[in-house]
């Protein structure tokens, strides 16, 4: 009988626990997101994926702000930029402050990227690299000195990795303590560190920024690996926000969670074709053939749900640089011509790798090896996950990968250099064409008309050579429970906080 | 005046189907003492299982015949009247003292969960009536044997206390199961005197089960020999011991080694007979130098020699006796 | 005595399972493909970043260095410091984690125990009836569903349809994690709760047809003391055991079963480790992990030794 006594009061501890924590909503002014990728640290130079960008990109305080449309930058802690050929000036806001109340000034400013340029372990050391020096004419104004044209220098000031830091800190602290986030810099950005967890990261608005002040107070970031766990969880009411769900899980979406999705500014999902000799694909032949035959709308129906767009040229769709030359619809016949005359011409096999932690990577090349099927070409497809497929893009042991680059904003540089340019070579296709650097360079140098040439030279080039095959646009999609005003994704794939 | 406590008339005993024993009769008066002797399968556990109500577990019943323990007919389903037969009336000692206790509980705690279970009286004072019974099974220390596990014991500490345990509920009949298998034999006559005390202290009957004749012959008055599920011949063990009347009684004698004695154990020639395959005709026919075109027809039936002394052969009345007054199982 | 001697024995244990487990970790990361250095960096790093990286996190030293290297900081109980968070200590990376795995599997034991004790004394009391057949029939289609499939279905069903439970996260402090923990808990016990309740039914079996338990009938015990006293002690014996014996299960359950539900624990870590190719911290898991499960073991040892008599030497 005292044994029953006892049972009945477990119980009923049990249930007043479960039910007495109740649990903070949107309401007011939090909002909780959930998401598979955390920084380790704040150094937004070792912090380059995706889910990692976003987080720095709401603590950043940067001279100019990338707009949500990935077209343009406006002024951030700047107030002006006296764009030049090899030099710009940036003139600063005045009275600028950090999050902890102390000035930002030109010095600031300056540290911040002496520290970039020499941090030998920074991953966007690329960015800077056209930079000469920066220097401090007065409190308020800075000089870029440039060792080449770079016209794209304010999108890359825009970048979170250019974001400025306080000079104190960096003198005080060593390169190993800087970005440590137990204990946050002060920020420039709209949000600062509140605390930084490996499970949980909590921003908080910051009252000295410089721009226009969210309503948003709080955003808590939640690591959630799982995809479904994250789209269960934006249902169930624990997060706002469910990053990066599948295109297919759309349809299980109920009131109030809405899907929020958006195509990469700059940026495609492409097969990237092994240029070396030690592949068939080799052969521009065979990759014309291979580029021919792929079924676009098909891939973006099975694997975007259609949320995506078929990819016609090396660009993104929205992109100024893009000139479609592709067909959206495979043409077999076509693509048989080609293959006339080569290795494939009976029938051939290819290796075909992607990550086996990307569902689109794993529909897209189920679809692929169906498509290639119809040319005659078996497809063995390979799944490994994330760093081992690093490796074998890096060693060139592979035919095709299933991927795709993007960079946050419509300017050219980066992503020309990872997918046709010097930075490919060693890494994905190993296509090299000293005809496509020289149009890379002159892309990256020029603006204007020149610029306009020179693309149409390179998107040329590129229609002939075509070292890889875009697939569709990048789409993000999310599942989201709060407005779009408040919190959305937008073409640059950050978030964009209000 | 002598009162009948276990009275078994023509009692059979079925598992799943299979009848294991037939034509019991054994009747137990107020301090009688009764051995049941035979070999591994002759169903003499099985029917001290009979009278102790433990059939049931092990998927057995009464088949047919009549079983009264005290006033009360023991193949009635009256739970509430079994409750107060077993453990009070009649109480079993169990056969392998080490499997029959919990080996995780102490001997203190056995004692009195038994005590609770059947000796209302003595509840308020558990632990002193533990005491007074590890001390009438004659084990000293008892305090401390209290506190101990089954394991510290040694086998014959384990046996005095499933003997306390037994006499717990005051039982007028009490039922050792092979008491002393197992056992040194210094010790097992320790035991059976044990037994021979307290039958005569406490005025208990005792059934004593065992395939040692010696060991029935030490401490019963009387004896039933089983083979094959049927008593062969019962009588005052005395007589039966000294004169067995049935071949069976005698092979059995025979096969016994004495004290001493260092030469081959003489065994009886044959398996005993399975349940399933049992003769049409006297069940020990198979095995008996005196088997003859009778035994193999009929059932022979339990017939009176004399003086109690009852058997079960077609050629009892023959003079098949052995004589085994020279061999001195009484002492042993 | 004998506790202390089935202590010394794990300890030694532990330093042994330390030494392989870190050796091993070390050379089998080194096996698998995958560079930390790009990993944290990006694909889009120069290969000039990446070579510095790798040398400042001490990747371009001979492996046997590298591996001398984490033994001698090991030997001074010092894990490390993590690749991706920079000059942070693994052990303070790991230290929540494992808290929240611990509690998460405590929970999953305790609820596995409240289900699988009961459950399986009570089939064992209705042996060979439809209910026994019907309870041993649902152990066996438990036992086969794998631990991710039954976190779903949990998810799906309690949180999502019923909105019994949150559909994952945690709290971060007791006791306000109850309202996160039982779910995922409920799905490791999924597992281990049959197994518990098939364990103690044949225990259980074992033990009433032992003839103590008949004896103790015999002696007119009550049938529920007999149960309580008599059949359940000695069905729960091997439950110890069977518990200390899937420690290792429990913890590869909990890392699936936390990712479903995204609870911070070692499971998270691990993921992340993974993806980062943060060798320190991954070796600090692995051997943390391993460490648990001798000190698990060690628990059930001197459990056993505190519940058997038998075991304890007779002085």
């Amino acid at each position: 009988m005292s044994m029953k006594h006892k049972a009945g009061v477990l119980l009923m501890t049990v249930g007043a626990l479960l039910t007495a924590a109740a649990h903070g909503n949107a309401s007011d002014g939090t909002l909780r997101i959930g998401i598979d990728q955390f920084p380790t640290n704040l150094d937004p130079g070792q912090n380059p994926w995706q889910q990692q960008q976003a987080i720095m990109h709401l603590i950043a305080g940067t001279l100019t702000n990338q707009e949500p449309d990935g077209k343009q930058v406006t002024m951030g802690l700047a107030a002006s930029i006296e764009p030049g050929d090899k030099r710009f000036v940036v003139k600063l806001k005045p009275d600028l402050k950090f999050s902890d109340g102390s000035a930002l000034t030109a010095t600031d400013v300056v540290a911040s990227f002496n520290y970039y340029m020499n941090d030998k372990t920074n991953g966007y050391s690329y960015t800077f690299t056209p930079i000469e020096r920066v220097i401090a004419t007065d409190d308020l104004t800075v000089e870029f000195e440039l060792k080449r044209p770079y016209p794209s220098l304010p999108f890359i000031l825009a970048l979170p990795s250019s974001e400025i830091i306080p000079s104190e800190s960096i003198e005080a602290r060593g390169s190993k303590d800087l970005y440590n986030g137990d204990h946050p810099l002060p920020a420039a950005g709209p949000f600062q560190v509140q605390s930084f967890g490996q499970d949980q990261i909590t921003l908080q608005r910051n009252s000295h920024y410089a721009g226009t002040q969210p309503s948003t107070k709080t955003v808590i970031f939640k690591k959630i690996i799982d995809p479904a766990a994250r789209l269960a969880q934006v249902q169930g009411g624990e997060i706002d926000w469910a990053d990066g769900i599948s295109p297919k899980q759309v349809g299980q979406l109920s009131a109030p969670v809405e899907v929020r999705s958006a195509l990469a500014i700059n940026g495609l999902s492409f097969l990237s074709l092994n240029n070396r000799d030690s592949s068939l694909l080799s052969d521009v032949r065979i990759r014309k053939a291979i580029a021919v035959a792929i079924n676009r709308k098909q891939i973006n129906e099975v694997v975007h749900a259609g949320q995506s767009q078929p990819a016609l040229s090396l660009w993104a769709t929205a992109s100024r640089y893009s000139r479609p030359f592709l067909s959206a619809d495979p043409d077999v016949t076509r693509a048989k011509e080609l293959l006339a005359g080569t290795k494939c011409e009976n029938a051939c096999k290819l290796k075909l790798i992607t990550s086996s932690a990307s569902e689109a990577g794993g529909d897209t090349v189920i679809v692929v090896q169906q498509n290639l099927k119809a040319i005659g070409i078996e497809v063995d497809i390979v799944k490994a996950e994330g760093a081992t497929i690093n490796e074998w893009l890096t060693q060139g042991n592979f035919d095709l990968w299933a991927g795709g680059s993007f960079d946050v904003a419509d300017f050219p540089d980066g992503y020309l250099a990872w997918t046709v340019g010097q930075a490919n070579e060693a890494l994905y296709s190993g296509y090299s064409s000293s005809e496509m650097n020289r149009l890379i360079e002159q892309v990256n140098m020029t603006t204007g008309s020149e610029r306009d040439a020179a693309v149409a030279a390179l998107n040329a080039l590129f229609e002939k050579d075509l070292p890889l095959v875009p697939t569709t646009n990048i789409v993000s999609v999310s599942a989201s429970r709060v407005p779009s005003e408040i919190l959305n994704i937008s073409p640059t794939m950050y978030l964009e906080v209000r | 005046m002598t009162e009948m406590l276990l009275r078994a008339s023509n009692i059979a005993i079925e598992i799943a189907g299979l009848e294991l024993v037939s034509n019991v009769d054994l009747e137990v008066d107020r301090g009688h003492s009764l051995g049941i002797v035979g070999e591994t399968g002759s169903g003499k556990s099985l029917t001290c299982r009979a009278f102790a109500g433990l059939l049931s577990p092990i998927g057995g019943r009464i088949s047919s015949g009549s079983l009264w323990v005290g006033r009360q007919d023991a193949t009635s389903p009256d739970t509430h009247a079994k409750a107060a037969l077993y453990g009070r009336v009649v109480s079993l000692v169990p056969q392998n003292s080490l499997m029959a206790l919990n080996p995780l509980m102490r001997i203190g705690t056995h004692l009195t969960e038994t005590i609770k279970a059947l000796d209302a009286d003595s509840v308020v004072q558990l632990k002193a009536r533990a005491i007074d019974l590890l001390q009438r099974v004659g084990l000293p220390d008892p305090e401390r044997i209290l506190r101990q596990y089954p394991h510290q014991l040694s086998g014959g500490m384990r046996q005095r206390v499933m003997i306390a345990l037994a006499i717990a509920g005051r039982p007028e009949l009490l039922i050792a199961d092979e008491p002393t298998t197992a056992l040194d034999v210094s010790v097992q006559k320790d035991i059976l005197e044990l037994l021979r005390r307290l039958t005569h202290e406490e005025n208990m009957a005792l059934i004593l089960i065992s395939h040692d004749l010696g060991v029935v012959a030490a401490a019963t008055q009387s004896v039933a020999v089983m083979y094959a599920g049927m008593v062969v011949e019962r009588g005052p063990t005395d007589t039966v011991l000294r004169q067995p009347r049935h071949p069976y009684t005698q092979a059995l004698l025979k096969a016994r080694p004495t004290i001493g004695h260092t030469g081959r154990l003489m065994g009886i020639p044959g398996a005993p007979a399975s349940p399933d395959t049992w003769p049409s005709g006297c069940r020990f026919a198979p095995r008996c130098p005196h088997a003859d075109n009778r035994c193999d027809a009929k059932v022979p039936t339990l017939e009176t020699i004399g003086g109690g002394h009852v058997g079960a052969c077609h050629r009892l009345h023959e003079s098949l006796v052995l004589d085994l007054s020279k061999k001195d199982l009484l002492s042993s | 005595m004998l506790v202390v001697r089935t202590t010394f024995a794990r300890a030694l244990q532990i330093v042994i399972v330390g030494l392989f487990v870190t050796v091993g970790t070390n050379l089998l990361v080194r096996l698998v493909p995958g560079d930390p250095a790009r990993a944290i960096l990006g694909e889009k790093a120069s290969p000039e970043v990446v070579r510095a990286l790798r040398h400042e996190l001490g990747l371009d030293q001979p492996v046997i260095q590298q591996i001398a290297r984490s033994l001698g900081r090991l030997v001074q109980g010092d894990l490390g410091t993590s690749f991706g968070y920079r000059g942070q200590e693994v052990a303070s990376l790991i230290g929540p984690g494992l808290g929240v795995t611990a509690g998460l599997a405590a929970v999953a034991i305790a609820l596995s125990l409240v289900v699988g004790v009961p459950g399986g004394l009570w089939l064992a009391l209705v042996r060979r009836t439809e209910a026994d057949l019907i309870g041993r029939l649902g152990t066996t289609v438990l036992l086969a569903l794998p631990s991710f499939m039954a976190a779903l279905i949990l998810l799906y069903f309690v949180s999502l349809k019923l909105g019994l439970a949150p559909a994952g996260g945690w709290a971060g402090s007791w006791p306000e994690n109850a309202r996160y923990v039982w779910l995922p808990a409920l799905a490791l016990t999924t597992y281990l709760g049959p197994l518990i309740a098939r364990t103690v039914r044949q225990a259980a079996l074992d033990a009433i047809g032992q003839p103590f338990v008949e004896a103790a009938r015999a002696r007119g015990v009550p049938r529920r003391r007999i149960v309580a006293c008599h059949v359940l002690p000695n069905a729960l014996l091997p439950v110890i055991t069977l518990v200390g014996f899937n420690a290792g299960i429990l913890v590869s359950g909990a890392v699936i079963v936390e990712t479903v539900f995204a609870v911070p624990g070692l499971g998270s870590r691990l993921l992340q480790a993974m993806s980062t190719r943060d060798l320190p911290v991954m070796q600090g898991i692995a051997l943390v992990t391993a460490v648990s499960i001798v000190l698990f073991n060690l628990l059930t040892d001197l459990l056993n030794i505190a519940v058997d008599p038998r075991i304890r030497r007779t002085h």
